[in-house]
């Protein structure tokens, strides 16, 4: 009985460890795929325009949303805190520190995970079960340099626009909001926002976007082109891409903090 | 080298080499060799249908060849280019000269037909006019009766037509080779008589085909010679004389 449970986790940690290995010999063939990518010309820029097109501006509202909701309930919490909103520095301070430095680029990563990567896998995944990689490869066709490069270059550009957009929408829409229920002067809560950002605040969701975008595209592309032959196989690909993209973007999130702070 | 440079019959065009093929545990072939001339119609046939599809995947390029013996390797060579193993440069070459035509007529789902059509056209000749190809693209789609669908999507045409639409894109940039996995697939019997009709004209035209299939009409019109492949015996080459032929039809059915 003992015995059967260990070789069973062995076996787990054996099979984890080969994706582990498959994972990082599949990023190293993408990322020297990159600079091939420009033999592709035209038919390589459609599939980068479509990728950025759906992961990027499709997504622009569901951004506005939590961004708006994310500042506004920070400035309920702080109001219920402190009483008195706009006197102290705390509610400049949180809104910096949460919104801007933390969560705007986790936030706008788990978007595009639930949308976009998703996509991306189950598309892959698709294409694998109805020969359209064997196609690809009949024409002479990299499925690295024509599916999963623009696709990775794809998430990177709209991780990296919904951040800034993010911190643009959490800024404003809490700035409103403090001003028709707290009488707050716009003009007075944006000046007081910006004098407390400094240039880490702006760099670290900079750089934790591109990051998560290289893993969500990596993850999802991988989960996606992992699938053989069976249309069945596509789900459980799928929802393995989105919980190893969630736990990578999340330990990153936390690896990249700990490395600046 | 153009095709309509040199007609030369016995030019090999494509050498494959100590190749071996295990099919879920079984040993269809081991260290199997031979060649194929240009200009010529291949039969690849068998009971295995998996195995059959197999081998003609490994000369297409799309399945690598996989040894069993750890000091030999499988080699497929089209006009002295290891199509798996020499630079990847060289291989694009190969590859614009060789079309595979899939048992569905597959194509990419997220394109347009006519992004389909002229993808491997596009990425092979990038500095070609398309013109010229999409008006040979709409001639042919006149032979064969297909209307106006390249600005759909290729789910919301039928089996039959992606498969005449993937004749019509393997002749596109005029190939050396091609190779087809069960021609017939989908198709009714005027259909069939049309893509005979179709491939005959190609290989006229100096092609060489390479084809997996029962359909016993395309025994009679376009093979020259057959590649027997049966388990446990080394592959046979077999060629047309009425005696070996009426052999093959323990493989053929009229319909497939």
């Amino acid at each position: 009985m003992q015995s059967g449970i260990i070789s069973s986790a062995v076996s787990k940690i054996k099979q984890a460890l080969k994706d582990v290995v498959e994972f990082y010999f599949f990023s190293i063939s993408v990322f020297c795929r990159i600079f091939r990518f420009h033999q592709l010309k035209g038919i390589g820029k459609t599939v980068l325009f479509r990728q950025v097109m759906f992961s990027g501006s499709d997504a622009l509202l569901p951004i506005s949303f939590i961004s708006i909701s994310t500042s506004v309930l920070v400035i309920l919490e702080v109001h219920q805190i402190m009483g008195q909103l706009g006197k102290g520095r705390l509610l400049y301070e949180l809104l910096v520190v949460i919104v801007i430095r933390q969560l705007s680029s986790l936030l706008t990563a788990l978007v595009v995970i639930a949308r976009s990567g998703t996509s991306i896998s189950t598309e892959l995944g698709n294409m694998v079960v109805h020969k359209e990689i064997d196609l690809l490869n009949s024409f002479g066709i990299s499925p690295f340099t024509y599916l999963v490069v623009p696709r990775m270059a794809g998430v990177v550009v709209s991780l990296f626009t919904l951040t800034l957009y993010f911190n643009l929408s959490a800024v404003l829409g809490g700035a409103l909001f403090a001003n028709i229920f707290y009488d707050i002067n716009i003009g007075l809560f944006l000046n007081r926002l910006i004098r407390e950002l400094t240039f880490l605040d702006l760099f670290m969701p900079v750089i934790k976007s591109v990051l998560f975008g290289i893993v969500i595209g990596l993850i999802s592309c991988y989960q996606g082109l992992k699938v053989s032959r069976a249309s069945t196989e596509v789900p459980q690909r799928t929802m393995r891409s989105v919980v190893n993209s969630v736990v990578s973007v999340i330990a990153l999130n936390v690896g990249v903090t700990v490395f600046y702070i | 080298m153009n095709r309509n440079e040199d007609k030369n019959m016995d030019v090999e065009l494509v050498e494959v080499s100590h190749l071996d093929l295990e099919v879920e545990g079984i040993e269809i072939f081991s260290n199997m060799s031979f060649s194929i001339k240009k200009s010529r119609g291949y039969l690849i046939t068998g009971p295995n249908e998996e195995a059959n599809l197999v081998l003609l995947k490994i000369i297409g390029g799309i399945v690598p060849p996989q040894s069993v013996h750890p000091n030999q390797r499988g080699q497929v060579l089209f006009l002295g280019t290891d199509i798996y193993n020499d630079r990847e440069k060289e291989i694009k070459e190969v590859k614009k000269r060789i079309a595979f035509v899939f048992r569905e007529g597959t194509m990419i789902s997220n394109l347009t037909i006519r992004e389909n059509m002229l993808l491997p056209f596009l990425f092979h000749c990038p500095d070609n006019n398309c013109a010229a190809a999409l008006e040979k693209i709409e001639a042919d789609s006149q032979f064969f009766g297909i209307p106006d669908v390249l600005d759909k999507r290729p789910e919301l045409v039928s089996y039959c037509l992606k498969k005449k639409l993937a004749y019509i894109r393997a002749s596109l940039q005029e190939p050396d080779l091609i190779l087809l996995e069960k021609p017939m697939f989908n198709l009714d019997e005027e259909d069939c008589q049309q893509v005979l009709y179709y491939l005959e004209n190609l290989k006229k035209n100096g092609m060489t085909f390479i084809i997996a299939s029962r359909y016993q009409l395309i025994l009679e019109t376009l093979i020259d010679e057959a590649i027997v492949l049966e388990e446990g015996k080394m592959p046979n080459i077999i060629g047309k004389t009425h005696k070996e032929f009426a052999e093959l039809s323990r493989f053929t059915t009229v319909r497939s």
